[in-house]
């Protein structure tokens, strides 16, 4: 059993659903069969193939009415309750008509059985495909379709032999209520399949608040309005047109032959019994050992080509010899390989489309496209049936079948651009225009960040102002003044600082006049921005501010001796900062050393100052507050020497700080430490939890490499250097400054591979099984985090090179975990230009097979695969793979 | 170490930390407090503001919706592996239920601002968790739509 489910691509889980549905199908296929053959030759023999064109004008009728009739019912409810209505209605007009024929009433009810199976027959075809796509994801529709379809091949079988032996000794007319009591049959499975399993999980119900009536034209008319905006139902749509056109000419040349080669209306029988059962056991191998493959190997673009090409040639063989021959190979490409690859590629490509219109997609085709086709067919076949020589319907079927090919060729390249449009409508892909935020000129954005800024909650309106300030320098030097009057003194303080430089003398005046209204923390902000404006009012009060009682006011006088500058005072201001420096208070000895970092770089040299700031600096580097070790941390990042001991033994220990602050600070400050060294701490602080901190280590390894592309190249491809996180942070620099598409290419080639890689080693440990410990469910956790990491980062490094778009909607639907997105991601990802990527990637996007279905290439045995963890450079791997080490160890020991 | 890597696996069992990436689970996992109660001791009674939330390492713990916290009338029972009151690591709601001991047991508690601590310094945990809670929203409304 599990070799024929591994054998049919059919995972465990699916199994029950599997069979289920095609048990369904081969029932569904049994009927049909029988209607097929008995519906033409009761109608070829009793009332005469001369009026074959008339029924697919009458046939194109009825269909639009009974299409109307189900758009009303299809998008409403879930597609099995349509199958139950469908199959109630279809018994009571078999045996209605039964009772018509026994009871010879008419010659009439031959063409009206022919119609009850013509609309039938083409009204399943329909439903079966949105019966599908309601229970299927895409990726299950790829591999299950043509396995379900070839149940209802089975049934067309098993109805074609039935056919073929009973119908003398059962009487044509009989098959009927044989065909009634299938649909018995299929009633029912489906009533205890949904009964069980509820409504079908893809069902989306659509609008409801018109009539039903008036809904399903409305359906109808939505979807000829859909066709404007998706390329794809349009070439489909015309894709259809020239099939069915084609399609039902090369039925009536076939028919033609065939009614005129058998002679009694049993015969014409059975040898539509015996070719519905060759063909449909013809196309059933072929859908199961070849379609599903054939998709999966060359793309169900390129199959979709198959059907066309056959029709094609069909035409020319009929063309070539008028004769049976001819017409059973016409019938195979008609019976067998229409089924066998169209069928199933257009139910994948309708599933291309957004769910909430491939209802109406559905519709339109029923009652718009295909009834159009079909009476063309009627229509033309009628005034060409008058002329003897068959050429006359032939080659324009020819004609008919290579427009089909040139619609179906477009319809492939409709295909890629709909399952992109289709993902853009359902994910968030950022794109470069939130950096617009920075240059708001949009009035309503502005009015936005104005309301922020006027926010009671403070956080809030410094964040906005922030923006504001960025974006609109003017409107803030407006705006700020005014919220500064309600707001609390630290905010105010950084409200200050973002105003500066104090352009407009209003605004200055404005400010001046805040001094001494609060505390004098917030006086030697608003001294500091005078100074920094140059302020003349300010620059008369310096030798004031030099005796101030506050350290922080004393120090702004210092900035304000060397800003102007005020050579008359340099010497008390030295004095001043000095002693500051010295002074043994964190708040005065923080004052002195805060004016390093506020333009005073270039006067901290000179002795004895630039000593005494060495010594403060070692205090902040040892103090327990984070912002003041940041504040030496600053401070050291500029240092003029790499000589400085104290602080290169701190910088090391500092880099396992808990504040990211700390850690990211630490790695500016790096340069104090030895080459070797630095490289490792910068290394290690790759794999930092914090983002920030890992870009800045990735930047200053960026300073210490002469050519730093091909050191990361080195990393990324030679060495397979660190975690993805690791990676991340040097991938993202190269595409920062635009690195060249052939690097990027051998790096995203090396990223899918180690994705593979992962792959192959998580599929060997689940193919040993041994799920009962921790240690090995934590290994396989990780593995499967590092493998969706390693293939969204081939991804990144191929959106360099590829089309941007489609890379970054391959990655959000990978991310989003919804099956439909993930399905369609993966179709997109089979269709980009870079072929290697897409070849490693795409075994990736499989869903897993139980355990035991994929053979892997690389390893031998979960000893081969925990080696290789070992040699991975990956800190977070090689911990799991520890863990599992010693759990393998104490179970040995137990 | 292997306590630490167990804990990481206690916490992937969590909806909260589900989404939550192995690698970033190692600091969370370092910060959980064991705290030993015994059969008949209440975690936290209903009403009652809460800082922090709890796995089970081992016992039983019942979950009760009464507005009187002695009634025991449990709609849910929870074993190894399970947490309760996770909600309170990002809400500032008082309790929902009140969580009564049904025998002795060990939980694994996570304080609120230790959690915030550690959002800050390690952002991507933050991702993580809102993914977890934004899949069991959609549970949540599968459920009710069903």
């Amino acid at each position: 059993m599990n070799r024929i489910t591994d054998l049919l691509l059919i995972r465990r889980a699916e199994v029950p659903q599997v069979t289920y549905l095609l048990l369904l199908f081969i029932v569904i296929g049994t009927g049909m069969a029988l209607g097929r053959g008995t519906a033409d030759a009761l109608f070829f023999k009793r009332y005469g193939i001369e009026y074959l064109p008339v029924m697919f004008v009458l046939v194109s009728i009825l269909l639009s009415l009974v299409s109307v009739a189900y758009a009303a019912f299809v998008d409403a409810q879930p597609a099995e309750r349509s199958f139950r209505i469908i199959f109630s209605v279809l018994i009571v007009l078999l045996v209605g008509n039964w009772l018509l024929i026994v009871n010879d009433t008419s010659s009439l009810v031959y063409p009206a059985y022919y119609l009850i199976y013509e609309v039938t027959s083409e009204l399943f075809l329909v439903h079966c495909a949105l019966y599908l796509s309601q229970n299927l994801v895409q990726t299950q529709s790829k591999r299950l379709t043509p396995i379900i379809l070839a149940g209802y091949q089975i049934g067309i079988i098993i109805g074609g032999l039935f056919l073929a032996t009973m119908s003398k000794a059962v009487g044509v007319q009989n098959m009927l209520l044989i065909w009634a009591a299938m649909l018995v049959i299929s009633f029912l499975i489906v009533t205890y399949w949904h009964g069980r399993h509820g409504v079908s999980p893809y069902f989306r119900s659509g609008r409801k608040e018109r009539s039903r009536l008036q809904q399903s034209i409305n359906q109808v008319t939505q979807g000829v309005r859909l066709m404007k905006t998706s390329r794809l139902l349009r070439m489909s749509s015309y894709a259809l047109f020239f099939m069915v056109l084609s399609t039902y000419i090369l039925c009536y040349t076939v028919n033609l032959i065939y009614t005129r080669t058998f002679e009694s209306e049993a015969s014409l029988s059975a040898f539509f019994g015996i070719l519905a059962a060759v063909n449909s056991s013809i196309a059933l191998l072929i859908q199961i050992f070849l379609t599903n493959r054939a998709i999966r190997r060359f793309g169900v673009r390129h199959i979709n080509l198959i059907f066309p090409f056959t029709s094609i040639v069909s035409y020319a063989g009929l063309l070539f010899s008028f004769s049976l021959p001819a017409a059973i190979i016409a019938s195979f490409n008609k019976d067998a390989m229409m089924p066998a690859f169209r069928k199933p590629v257009r139910t994948l490509f309708m599933q291309a489309l957004p769910m909430q219109i491939q209802g109406r997609a559905r519709a339109m085709s029923i009652v718009l496209v295909l009834p159009a086709a079909l009476a063309s067919a009627g229509v033309f076949l009628f005034l060409a049936q008058r002329v003897e020589d068959p050429s006359w319907f032939l080659w324009p079927g020819l004609l008919a079948a290579m427009i089909y090919m040139f619609f179906n060729r477009k319809m492939n390249r409709a295909y890629a651009a709909e399952i992109v449009s289709n993902l853009k409508q359902r994910l968030f892909v950022p794109e470069k225009q939130i950096t617009a935020l920075h240059d708001a000129r949009d009035a309503s954005l502005l009015r936005d960040l104005e309301q922020g800024v006027m926010s009671d909650d403070e956080d809030l309106c410094l964040a906005y102002a922030r923006v504001l300030r960025r974006s609109n320098p003017t409107c803030a030097a407006e705006l700020l003044p005014e919220r500064m009057t309600s707001a609390s003194v630290a905010a105010r303080d950084q409200m200050i600082k973002m105003l500066q430089p104090l352009e407009s003398p209003a605004l200055r005046t404005r400010l001046r006049s805040e001094i001494g209204q609060s505390d004098s923390h917030l006086d030697a902000t608003l001294y500091r921005a005078m100074i920094e404006s140059r302020d003349e009012t300010t620059r008369d009060k310096i030798a004031e501010l030099l005796t101030h009682a506050s350290p922080r006011v004393r120090a702004a006088g210092v900035y304000g001796v060397y800003r102007y500058p005020l050579p008359a005072l340099q010497d008390t201001a030295r004095q001043v900062w000095l002693d500051l420096l010295n002074d043994s208070r964190a708040e005065y000895f923080i004052s002195g050393v805060e004016l390093i970092t506020g333009g005073m770089e270039q006067h901290y040299l000179e002795e004895p100052i630039f000593s005494a700031i060495q010594q403060d600096l070692v205090q902040l580097l040892n103090a327990k507050e984070a912002r003041f070790i940041c504040l030496a941390l600053e401070i050291l990042a500029g240092w003029p020497t790499d000589n400085f001991k104290a602080a290169e033994n701190s910088i090391m220990s500092l880099i396992g700080h808990a504040d990211w602050r700390v850690r990211n600070d630490s790695i500016r400050a790096s340069h104090f430490l030895g080459a070797h060294d630095r490289q490792s701490m910068l290394l290690n602080a790759l794999e930092d939890g914090h983002p920030e901190v890992r870009a800045t280590a990735c930047q200053q390894l960026v300073a210490t490499q002469p050519d730093p592309v091909d050191y990361f190249e080195q990393k990324l491809v030679d060495h397979q250097l660190g975690s993805p996180r690791a990676r991340q942070a040097m991938l993202e620099y190269l595409i920062q400054i635009g690195t060249d598409s052939q690097t990027m290419g051998r790096i995203c080639l090396a990223l899918a591979r180690e994705a593979s890689l992962m792959s192959e080693a998580r599929e060997t440990l689940l193919v040993a099984g041994d799920e009962g410990y921790s240690g090995r469910n934590l290994l396989d956790n990780t593995l499967q985090e590092r493998i969706h990491e390693f293939i969204d980062l081939a991804l990144l490094a191929n959106q360099s090179s590829d089309h941007d778009e489609e890379m970054s909607l391959i990655r959000a639907g990978l991310l989003s975990r919804d099956r439909r997105h993930l399905s369609n991601a993966r179709e997109l990802l089979s269709m980009i230009s870079n072929k290697d990527l897409s070849a490693i990637l795409m075994p990736l996007f499989e869903e897993p097979q139980d355990g035991h279905g994929k053979k892997t290439r690389h390893f031998k045995d979960v000893d081969h695969v925990l080696a290789w963890i070992d040699e991975r450079s990956d800190p977070w791997l090689n911990d799991c793979f520890g863990y599992v080490r010693e759990a393998l160890l104490t179970r040995c020991h137990v | 170490m292997s306590d630490l890597f167990e804990r990481i696996m206690l916490l992937k069992r969590s909806p909260v930390f589900a989404e939550v990436k192995t690698e970033d689970l190692r600091v969370v996992a370092q910060s959980l407090e064991e705290e030993q109660y015994f059969s008949g001791d209440r975690v936290f009674d209903i009403n009652e503001y809460g800082d922090r939330m709890y796995i089970v390492q081992s016992g039983r713990i019942g979950i009760s919706l009464q507005a009187d916290s002695n009634k025991k009338d449990f709609v849910a029972e929870l074993e190894a592996g399970e947490c309760f009151g996770e909600m309170n690591l990002v809400d500032e709601l008082p309790r929902s239920a009140t969580a009564h001991v049904l025998e002795d047991t060990t939980l694994l508690s996570l304080e609120k601002s230790r959690l915030r601590g550690l959002i800050i310094n390690y952002p991507e945990l933050s991702l993580g968790m809102l993914k977890g809670m934004s899949l069991r929203l959609r549970q949540v409304n599968q459920k009710l739509g069903n």
